[in-house]
C-alpha cells in the first residue's frame, strides 16, 4: 500500500531542515550541517550524530535515499543522500500545515490587537 | 588527541550504525573547526546515549546471557571478545558520565596548556602591513626544473591489509574469484553461486562457523555463542550486509539476495567492492588507515 505523507506529520523540527535543506539537490552530511545552520540564521547547529540519527530514521522510512556522489569524489568518504519521492509529499504537506498555523496565528493576533474607541 | 577519542566513541555506537555512519561522522569532525569540536563530543555522547537506549529497531538484538553462565573464553580468538555486546544500561549512564567528565577534562586541560591552535598566515592576494615585501625586480628567471615524485600509492596500504583479512575470511574468499583483492560487478552478481559452495551441510543458510568462525560450540555455553555469532556477523562488514536481518545467520533468501545486499557497501558506487569498503572500521583505524 502506498503510504500517506500525512501519516509522518508533524514534522520535528531536526527533520523538518533536514528535508529542507535536501529539497533542492543531493548533499552530504556536512553539506547538511552547513545548511541547515544557514537556513535558522546560525541558531540551529546539529552535530554529526543528531544528524546520521535522523538520516538512518529517515532512510528507513523511505523519506531520503542515497544517490551516486559527483565522480571528482568517487574516493571519499562522504555519502550523497536526496529526497525521496514520498520525502517531497512529505515535506509539502508539511509546509502546507505550517502555512495554516502561521494563518491562523496571525488571524488570532489581529484579532488580540486594541482598536480605537 | 583529540581525534583518538573521537574515533573511540564513533567505535562505541551499536555496530551497523557505526558501519554505516563511522566514517561519515569521522569526515565531519575532520573538517569541523577546532572551537567545534567540544559540541561534536557532546553531540557524539548524546548520540551514543540514543542510538543504545532507543533506537534498538536499527541494531541486532542481542541475546540475554544467562546468569550463571561461566565468562570463561577458552579457545575463543581475543578479537571475538573484546567488544561487549549490549551492555547493561546502568553501566551505559555510568559510561556516559565517565565519558563526557573525562572529555571535560580533556579539553580544560588542553585550552589551560594552551592547546587552542593560533591562526597562521600561509599566503594572501593582497598585502597587508606586517608581511615582507617581495622585490620582483630581484627574481631572475629560470628554467622549470623542478622535479615532482610521486609518493608510495595510497591504496597500496590497504592492499598490505587486504590479504591476509581476505585469506581470513571464505566468504571473501568464495566470493573473489579472481584473488585480486577486490569484489568485481561479475563477482558481486556471482554471489550467490559462490556463497551456496560455503554451505558444508547443505541446509540451504550459512552459520558463523560456515562463515569462517573458528570456535567449538560444545566449549562455550548457549547464551554465550549467541553473542558471539552476533559479534562476528556483525564486525565484518561484508557478513554485516549479507546477513540482512542481523539473526545472525545467512538464510536462503538472503543468499539468493546476496548481490543486491553486497551493493550496499559501494560506498563510491564504481560498481567494484575495494578493500577500503570490505575491511572492518576498527581494523582500518588501528592499521592507521582511517
Amino acid at each position: 500500500m502506498k503510504p500517506d505523507p500525512d501519516d509522518y506529520l508533524p514534522l520535528a523540527p531536526a527533520t523538518l531542515h533536514i528535508l529542507l535543506s535536501l529539497a533542492v539537490e543531493p548533499m552530504h552530511g556536512y553539506g547538511i550541517m552547513q545548511e541547515v545552520l544557514r537556513q535558522s540564521d546560525g541558531r540551529y547547529n546539529l552535530g554529526p550524530g543528531t544528524l546520521y540519527d535522523n538520516l538512518q530514521r529517515l532512510m528507513k522510512q523511505r523519506l531520503v535515499e542515497e544517490v551516486a556522489g559527483p565522480a571528482a569524489e568517487a574516493n571519499s568518504r562522504r555519502r550523497y543522500y536526496r529526497l525521496s519521492q514520498l520525502g517531497r509529499g512529505v515535506l509539502s504537506r508539511e509546509i502546507a500545515r505550517l502555512e495554516d498555523v502561521v494563518h491562523e496565528g496571525r488571524a488570532r493576533l489581529r484579532a488580540l490587537k486594541p482598536r480605537r474607541a | 588527541m583529540l581525534r583518538w577519542l573521537y574515533i573511540q566513541l564513533i567505535w562505541l555506537h551499536p555496530g551497523p550504525f557505526r558501519w554505516r555512519f563511522g566514517d561519515e561522522m569521522l569526515d565531519d569532525f575532520d573538517r569541523s573547526a577546532l572551537r567545534a569540536r567540544p559540541r561534536y563530543f557532546a553531540d557524539a555522547v548524546g548520540s551514543l546515549a540514543r542510538q543504545w537506549l532507543l533506537r534498538p529497531e536499527f541494531r541486532p538484538e542481542s541475546m540475554p546471557v544467562a546468569a550463571d553462565a561461566p565468562l570463561e573464553t577458552w579457545g575463543v580468538p581475543l578479537f571475538q571478545t573484546i567488544e561487549t555486546y549490549k551492555p547493561h544500561p546502568a553501566a551505559l549512564v555510568q559510561g556516559g558520565l565517565l565519558a563526557i567528565l573525562s572529555i571535560s577534562l580533556a579539553v580544560v586541560l588542553i585550552a589551560k596548556a594552551g592547546g587552542v591552535a593560533r591562526p597562521f598566515l600561509i599566503g594572501t592576494h593582497f598585502s597587508r602591513p606586517g608581511l615582507l615585501p617581495v622585490d620582483r625586480n630581484s627574481m631572475t628567471a629560470s628554467d622549470l626544473n623542478t622535479t615532482v615524485k610521486l609518493g608510495p600509492d595510497p591504496f597500496e596500504a590497504w592492499l598490505k591489509l587486504a590479504r591476509p583479512y581476505f585469506a581470513s575470511m571464505p566468504v571473501l574468499r568464495a566470493l573473489d574469484a579472481d584473488r585480486d583483492w577486490t569484489l568485481s560487478p561479475q563477482e558481486i552478481a556471482n554471489a550467490p553461486a559462490a556463497l551456496r559452495k560455503l554451505d558444508l551441510n547443505s541446509d540451504g543458510k550459512l552459520t558463523p562457523e560456515e562463515c569462517g568462525l573458528h570456535l567449538d560450540p560444545n566449549s562455550v555455553p548457549p547464551a554465550l555463542l549467541a553473542q558471539l555469532h552476533e559479534h562476528f556477523m556483525s564486525y565484518h562488514p561484508v557478513l554485516a550486509a549479507l546477513d540482512a536481518d542481523h539473526d545472525g545467520q545467512i538464510s536462503a533468501w538472503e543468499i539468493e539476495h546476496a548481490a543486491a545486499s553486497l551493493k550496499t557497501l559501494d560506498r563510491n558506487h564504481d560498481g567494484y567492492l575495494s578493500a577500503d569498503e570490505l575491511i572492518p572500521f576498527e581494523m582500518a583505524v588501528y592499521a592507521g588507515l582511517r
